[in-house]
């Protein structure tokens, strides 16, 4: 093992969330000029941060604020594996193991939209997961191992679908209109996250920067060149397009109802990474002739 | 520097207290895109935990008192409170009534008044940004106006007795009588 | 005789003395006695395992030379001995007046003697019991878990009548469960079957109310019937390979064909033994047992008999591979079916049991993809799972026994009732999903053998999904209240303390040793046939470097929980309400339970129906094998 690298993978790690700032708040920007409007500055989730970290400390119990740290502590952890370059499989439970810690969290306290909250998460991760698992298939057909290390393979020319099938996770996992059923504002008024404040919520927030990390990271496997340079721009522009394609998305549909939207992600992203496994496998074992 | 950062991403709480809700769709008008409030980073959240601004209609009926204070106790500080419309900053015609607080600030200490009936979405914006400003001159540790609160009942009333009211005409008819009776002396006489 | 047989046969003899001694014992003397016996057979398992490792070997034949007793008196009396018991368990299905169960007891008991007398009786076999790793691994849970789970019957029966049979079932059990492991001679294997049936009978029968009537009657139904294919696959194994040796019978290429009947119908037995989809509804009704029944007989010991007779199977199954596959999906479809019926469930114990048969059904399919990593996967999630969940259980168990309910609905608040028992409660889940404990890289070995079989990669990912779904909503309703004031919290027993704390330990410190458990031992325990698992990347991951990726997941746990518990200082007005609109009321939750009862029904009429038909498939594709 090479130990430079897990320095250096600490470091990208301890990085990341301001990256994913400037990307929400270019996600902002974008949303708002779609809406014919001008926008808060790009370094507004810098602010709202900041603002947050300043305020008065105020929770609901303490066990809400440990297992929200257990949350943000796996998210970091499923991270910095990632960028390190473990198994996508531990990932994968690293992810999960997130996730219910989040729900957890929300259960902990006795409010009634928290608690339709962690309901409704729950529900999203049984949307998403599988797809996800059949997603790291697809990786481990063309790449032949399931490890997260940078490949020269250009994923996308052989699993477009798989990434169809990816946007409709980051959708979910972002929490974007037409899957924005857990943190439902308008219908449960911030769902799991309602009894968070100031510092907590701030630490929360982070959290969810770090997973939208790790998603963003999953989409920039799909681009690979030997040249360094050039894989470097292409997992940069296939991020943003992946950003684009989420808020061109976020801002033209309604929500979903939450067995819809399980449904219909469920389903469609299954359907997806099936057809596509299938294809791939009938190119590399010679059954569709493929130059 | 908490109040610093607050100026940069003010986070508001709508709550109506027995308004008619002319201010309050106002409010909503000023919060869509047309007038952009997210450019100052205004996000409407509708929970007091995650407000900083708690914005207000309506002259805080009595059964909308304690559920308002549940509201302002939840939100952890340094927060503002910023009364929109008539009826929020006096009590406007329900300042008496016997259902009221009669405004705001007999509630709680307001930091911002925006007057109106209704409240225009540039009147709101014009208070949120008189708001930052004031909390600017309080991070740089400058005087500041501060949040007002006064006792129900502070504006004097007028209660209407009747007789007095009754008198009071009896005592401007019997005066213009005699005027009116000179005049008509002059006015030919009716033909019956 | 060397000492690792002796304990090996203590192992089955000593529980039989104890249940002889606990059976017309009074109640004081009784409580010493399981005592007694529970230390003693901890001690013997214990002690063995620990010899068997330090010794190092791949297995113990406990043959007829090393054991120096009589074998030819033991054929006897284990002949003599099952035709009692067949003849018994007749009785049992006719005082149950069940035509099947009859049926079934007949037609064991005519394809048994049968061959015996074409056989010849008496002749004594070779190596009647062997101790490999494997065999270890089930003796070891099964010693250790089954008498702290003894233990802690001794405070949860206080007050319940019938309380010697209650524990001479229970010492007769371990004893009948760990010599059906050990066995090596088809017939007597049989033989140890049968009396789990008969001591699962009585356990399910205990507390005698219609409804415990009902549910024994069903469980022997169904698992006579998994004695007739037993029985039926052993008396072909005789008569046409003149041989009833596992071991001999693994060495025989000329299985293929015809001979895989032998396979598919002890696989069969294997499947209504752990109650596998379309035979599982016989678990369900045993739920109304004694919640110790439950933690010993339907979760962490005798339901993996049948599984361990399919594991067992496995060299056999690779030799035509549609059969394994065919396994294999069964076993997916359980899993993913169960999953998903586990989240309709309100009954704490009906969870549980789902979710029991569905990790055998994740077992089964890793025996069924028949590659050594998935063989190792299936060993350690097998392994993993009785350890877990015979602490759920248990810990159910006490919630029933002191709160009075089983419904997931009125357990809320349980973290400042029982903080103790929510706290295992919620060890044990997030053992059985999350890492990095054991069954984690269980299903991490698993996923990655499924990528031999794609469609199961959909199965399990659904599974995964929907097991987190319901431990998470469990634990959900556990720390969260429903009242203002709970009532305060009870002192627990020592009884119920001290083998929760027991299993609880060993659960951390198997989980930390998984590398050491994976490389040194499971990676060897695999019959002959197969290579190392060494080429699969996640077998390599587990034992050279996952010390980096495992101990990284432990110490940002560890971080997760001690940084907010030292850190965080809650003043009381750092203390806010919760948001109810401003309102002052106390709000009241509910739980999500996707359709309830009118989703089980159609999901479980889905699931037998494919089920069934895989059922029927793996009985014809020895026939197919035969032809093509």
């Amino acid at each position: 093992m090479d130990y430079l690298w897990l320095v250096i993978a600490t470091v990208i790690t301890l990085i990341a969330p301001f990256a994913v700032a400037v990307l929400a708040g270019v996600d902002r920007r974008i949303t708002a000029r779609m809406q014919n409007r001008v926008g808060p500055p790009i370094m507004q989730p810098i602010y709202d941060l900041m603002k947050l970290l300043a305020k008065t400390k105020m929770l609901v119990n303490k066990g809400q604020i440990i297992l929200a740290t257990l949350y943000v502590t796996m998210s970091i952890l499923a991270l910095w594996m990632f960028v390190a370059g473990a198994d996508l499989l531990i990932i994968f439970f690293v992810l999960s193991a997130a996730a219910a810690f989040y729900t957890l969290a929300a259960y902990s306290v006795l409010s009634p939209f928290s608690q339709l909250g962690a309901t409704r998460e729950l529900i999203q991760v049984l949307a998403y997961e599988p797809v996800v698992l059949m997603v790291f298939f697809g990786v481990f057909l063309v790449n032949g191992s399931f490890s997260s290390a940078a490949t020269d393979n250009m994923l996308i020319l052989w699993l477009p679908l798989t990434f169809a099938a990816m946007i409709l996770v980051l959708l979910v996992k972002l929490q974007k209109s037409p899957y924005d059923v857990a943190e439902a504002h308008t219908e449960i008024v911030g769902g799991p996250e309602i009894e968070y404040s100031g510092k907590f919520l701030a630490l929360v927030k982070v959290g969810h920067w770090y997973e939208a990390a790790l998603m963003f990271a999953v989409i920039s496997l799909f681009f690979g060149h030997p040249n360094l340079y050039i894989a470097f721009a292409g997992k940069l522009i296939l991020v943003f397009l992946a950003l684009f394609i989420v808020i061109l998305v976020d801002n033209s549909t309604a929500r979903l109802r939450f067995g819809q939207m399980a449904r219909v992600v469920l389903t469609y992203g299954l359907a997806l990474t099936a057809v596509n496994a299938l294809v791939v496998w009938a190119v590399q074992e010679g059954v569709i002739p493929w130059p | 520097m908490a109040l610093k950062s607050l100026i940069k991403s003010p986070w508001i709480l709508h709550f109506d207290t027995g308004s008619c809700n002319g201010c309050d769709i106002e409010i909503f008008a000023t919060l869509t895109p047309l007038y952009d409030v997210e450019r100052f980073g205004i996000l409407n959240r509708g929970n007091p935990k995650h407000a900083d601004v708690l914005v207000l209609t309506g002259p805080v009926t009595q059964k909308t008192r304690s559920r308002l204070l549940n509201l302002y106790e939840m939100m952890p500080g340094p927060k503002l409170v910023m009364a929109v419309g008539d009826c929020a900053c006096s009590g406007a015609p329900f300042v008496n009534a016997y259902n009221t607080m009669g405004g705001v600030d007999t509630v709680l200490p307001v930091d911002i008044y925006v007057p109106g009936c209704a409240a225009r979405p540039e009147a709101v914006i014009d208070g949120v940004v008189k708001a930052l400003e004031k909390l600017g001159k309080l991070a740089a540790g400058e005087p500041a106006p501060p949040a007002h609160m006064r006792e129900a009942g502070d504006i004097p009333l007028e209660v209407y007795d009747p007789e007095a009211a009754a008198a009071k005409a009896k005592a401007a008819t019997a005066a213009a009588k005699p005027a009116a009776a000179k005049g008509a002396k002059d006015a030919p006489k009716e033909e019956v | 005789m060397q000492l690792i047989e002796t304990l090996a046969l203590l192992t089955i003899l000593l529980p039989t003395l104890g249940a002889l001694l606990a059976f017309p014992a009074g109640d004081k003397a009784r409580k010493w006695v399981v005592l007694a016996f529970a230390a003693a057979i901890i001690l013997v398992g214990g002690v063995m395992t620990l010899m068997f490792l330090y010794e190092g070997k791949g297995a113990v034949d406990l043959g007829k030379d090393s054991l120096g007793v009589d074998i030819n008196a033991w054929v006897w009396g284990i002949t003599a001995l099952d035709l009692a018991l067949m003849v018994f368990l007749l009785y049992l299905g006719a005082r149950s007046r069940s035509i099947i169960a009859v049926v079934a007891a007949i037609l064991q008991m005519v394809i048994v003697v049968g061959f015996e007398a074409w056989h010849g009786f008496g002749e004594a076999p070779a190596m009647p019991f062997v101790l490999d790793r494997l065999a270890l691994v089930l003796v070891a849970v099964c010693c250790i878990i089954g008498s702290l789970i003894a233990v802690f019957s001794i405070h949860y029966m206080e007050g319940r009548a019938k309380k010697g049979r209650f524990f001479a079932f229970v010492f007769l059990f371990l004893g009948a469960m760990n010599g059906a492991v050990l066995s090596n001679e088809l017939l007597w294997l049989f033989f140890f079957w049968e009396v789990t049936t008969l001591c699962s009978y009585y356990l399910i029968f205990h507390d005698e109310t219609p409804e415990a009537k009902a549910s024994a009657r069903l469980a022997l139904e169904i698992t006579l019937w998994g004695g007739v294919a037993l029985a039926a696959g052993i008396a072909y194994a005789g008569w046409k390979y003149g041989t009833l040796e596992m071991d001999k019978l693994m060495g025989m290429g000329d299985l293929a064909g015809l001979g895989l009947v032998i396979p598919a119908l002890l696989v069969i037995g294997g499947m209504t033994k752990s109650a596998q989809v379309p035979f599982q509804s016989w678990l369900l009704g045993a739920m109304v047992a004694p919640t110790p029944v439950s933690a010993l007989l339907h979760s962490s010991t005798m339901v993996n008999l049948g599984v361990y007779a399919i594991i067992r199977m496995a060299p056999l199954l690779k030799l035509y591979l549609p059969l394994s596959y065919t396994i294999a999906l069964a076993g997916g479809i359980t899993f993913a079916a169960t999953a998903g019926l586990a989240l309709t469930q309100r009954n704490v114990k009906r969870v549980l049991a789902y979710s029991t048969i569905g990790n055998l059904g994740l077992v089964v399919m890793c025996v069924g993809i028949n590659t050594p990593a998935s063989l190792v996967a299936a060993v350690f999630i097998l392994l993993f799972h009785a350890v877990s969940k015979g602490m759920l259980f248990l810990s159910a168990g006490v919630i029933d026994h002191e709160l009075g309910t089983k419904d997931i609905e009125e357990m809320g608040g349980l973290s400042e009732r029982m903080p103790f028992v929510t706290m295992i409660i919620v060890l044990g889940s997030v053992s059985m999903m999350l890492p990095p404990f054991g069954l984690f890289a269980g299903k991490w070995l698993s996923v990655e053998a499924a990528t031999q079989m794609p469609m199961l990669l959909l199965l399990l990912g659904v599974g995964s999904a929907a097991t987190v779904l319901y431990y998470t909503k469990w634990v959900g309703r556990l720390i969260s209240r429903t009242h203002a004031t709970p009532k305060p919290a009870e002192p627990l027993s020592m009884y119920y303390k001290v083998p929760l704390g027991a299993i609880a330990a060993g659960i951390l410190m198997l989980s930390i040793l998984t590398p050491f458990f994976a490389n040194s031992f499971a990676f060897n325990m695999l019959p002959a046939g197969y290579a190392s698992p060494h080429g699969s990347a996640a077998a390599d991951l587990l034992a050279s470097n996952s010390y980096i990726w495992i101990g990284a997941v432990f110490l940002f746990l560890a971080a997760g929980l001690a940084l907010p518990i030292a850190l965080v200082a809650v003043k009381d007005k750092d203390k806010a309400k919760v948001y109810t609109c401003g309102e002052d009321i106390e709000p009241q939750v509910a739980g999500h339970y996707f359709g309830g009862e009118r989703t089980e029904t159609t999901l479980t009429d889905l699931a037998v129906s494919v089920c069934a038909g895989l059922a029927i498939a793996v009985m014809l594709l020895p026939y197919i094998a035969e032809v093509f």
